[in-house]
């Protein structure tokens, strides 16, 4: 039987219309409620005008005091499985107002990674928060930029500037392409945003806020630029008085594109890089719970990571003589006791 | 034969007077060295300088020569590869580094603590080797619990007669060195 041409011209034009649907994405976007203290929102193509319209570009949250006092710059999700610093930014965004300096907040720092699904456990898609308003659903991402945003890997992935090698899909790793590169690849220009944006924003404080596997020596870890060591050691000192335990250590000389790295090494930034433990990069943990697991809870991963970034400030007001100074959001203890979902909107 | 009972008796306090003599003791000065180039240093360092309200010196690659004049020496065990390469060395030359200072701290009557607070990630092949290296010297182990959750260090301190001590919390650490040294 011979097919219709109707038909056969439906079908095109389907075809065609779908094809046009997936380029207009452009990026995701997530639920972020921004609360009193949010002064502007932009995008980070602000800072490198070919992002926008693609998968990497993301919102960026201003919270300004309008008074003196130090930039911070704040990020979560630049492993985007990684879901405790996207929680603690989506936490500062809805209830931090920040009364000195300014504070700059992108919680999820590789969205195309945050449009991806997780490699290692692909079962795990979305988390998710009962909160006052009802149900809050997440995404659960994947490390790396989707490689349909990016193209295929390459033979060796070749850092710039450094020239030092890794695997190749560490070329869709954010965190290891910083500085960036302006006509570089997808992952290498959201890089070179960040840069641009420490730079143009002129941040005395960058910190990246990531996961590892709960049996990994990075959980619970600060990891600082050499420039800022004594910083962090005096921020791991409070946090101790505050019963709070972290490690403390500095950027590697060869291993390169990191941002504790990199921003220290590239812009006028202290920079800082915060682990926390997460069941779900546990690979002898079978049925992770990423949420509400009895030793890891979400909510105590998050406290960690708000509670170190506060040790942070504290240290550089103690040294430096100055800090942004921000209100309204939960202690530690608080967070641990009430969980996540009564502070988030 | 009672002239020999006696040169006994005599001989035996004279020796007993000696080992008395040279038995270090605990005090001020403090010098902190790293044994293995991990930051835990600096954060006794900070920790202390908070209990005393003055600066301790600290040199995580201190020298035999700098032991001189430094009533008590203060070693915090942990190796971070980060930290060897920071500082240009290898295990092996930090290990001859901390044989030399630890060699003229046993020849100054310096008195030597070894510190464990790096917890679970700071312990391995690498750090329990250069533990095992300090621990000799070691009169006093002051050592965080989440460190010793295999009961390493209990073995090493019996081993090499050294004072124990298991903490909870690192200011706990810094709270026994200043009353150590008071």
């Amino acid at each position: 039987m011979r097919t219709p041409r109707v038909l056969v011209l439906a079908l095109v034009l389907a075809a065609l219309l779908a094809g046009t649907a997936v380029q207009a994405q452009g990026p995701m976007l997530h639920d972020v409620r921004p609360g009193y203290g949010v002064t502007k929102i932009g995008w980070l193509s602000d800072y490198h005008a070919p992002l926008r319209g693609t998968r990497a570009d993301t919102r960026v949250y201003y919270l300004d005091s309008g008074e003196p006092g130090p930039t911070a710059v704040i990020l979560g999700g630049t492993h985007a499985n990684e879901i405790a610093g996207i929680a603690a930014a989506t936490l500062i965004v809805e209830r931090a107002e920040v009364t000195k300096g300014r504070i700059i907040v992108i919680p999820y720092a590789n969205n195309s990674a945050a449009s991806s699904i997780d490699d290692v456990r692909p079962n795990i898609t979305t988390w998710s928060i009962e909160t006052e308003s009802g149900t809050r659903i997440f995404r659960y991402g994947d490390r790396r930029t989707r490689e349909a945003d990016q193209g295929p890997d390459p033979e060796v992935y070749v850092h710039y500037p450094s020239g030092y090698e890794l695997d190749p899909d560490e070329a869709r790793n954010l965190n290891r392409a910083h500085p960036g590169k302006a006509d570089g690849t997808l992952t290498q220009q959201a890089a070179y945003a960040y840069t641009q944006l420490i730079k143009q924003e002129n941040a005395a404080i960058a910190v990246d806020m990531h996961e590892a596997g709960t049996e990994s020596r990075l959980a619970n870890m600060l990891v600082a630029n050499p420039k800022n060591l004594d910083l962090a050691v005096i921020a791991i000192v409070e946090l101790e008085l505050k019963g709070v335990k972290m490690n403390v250590e500095q950027s590697s000389e060869e291993f390169r594109g990191l941002s504790h790295r990199e921003w220290g090494d590239h812009t006028q930034a202290y920079a800082y890089l915060i682990e926390t433990p997460n069941p779900g990069q546990s690979p002898n943990i079978v049925d992770p719970d990423v949420v509400n697991d009895p030793k890891f809870p979400l909510a105590m991963r998050v406290a960690t990571q708000l509670a170190t970034v506060e040790a942070i400030f504290t240290a550089h007001e103690l040294v430096l003589g100055e800090r942004p100074q921000w209100i309204n959001l939960p202690s530690y203890d608080e967070l641990v006791q009430n969980g996540l979902g009564s502070y988030l909107r | 034969m009672r002239r020999s009972i006696s040169f006994v008796l005599i001989l035996l306090s004279v020796l007993s007077l000696a080992a008395m003599a040279v038995a270090a003791e605990p005090g001020q000065p403090i010098l902190i060295t790293s044994a293995g180039q991990s930051a835990d240093d600096m954060i006794l360092k900070v920790m202390l300088e908070r209990q005393f309200g003055n600066p301790v010196d600290r040199n995580p690659l201190a020298e035999a020569s700098e032991v001189e004049g430094h009533q008590t020496l203060l070693l915090a065990v942990g190796v971070s590869n980060k930290g060897l390469g920071a500082a240009g060395i290898n295990l092996e030359q930090e290990k001859a580094r901390l044989t030399s200072v630890l060699d003229a701290a046993k020849a100054a009557d310096c008195y030597v603590i070894m510190v464990h607070i790096g917890g679970p990630s700071r312990r391995g092949a690498g750090s329990d080797e250069v533990a095992r290296l300090v621990a000799p010297y070691a009169s006093k182990m002051i050592i965080l619990a989440d460190s010793n959750q295999d009961g390493f260090f209990d073995e090493l301190a019996k081993e090499h007669d050294a004072a124990l001590e298991i903490v909870e919390s690192r200011n706990d650490v810094a709270l026994i060195i200043a009353d150590l040294v008071k």
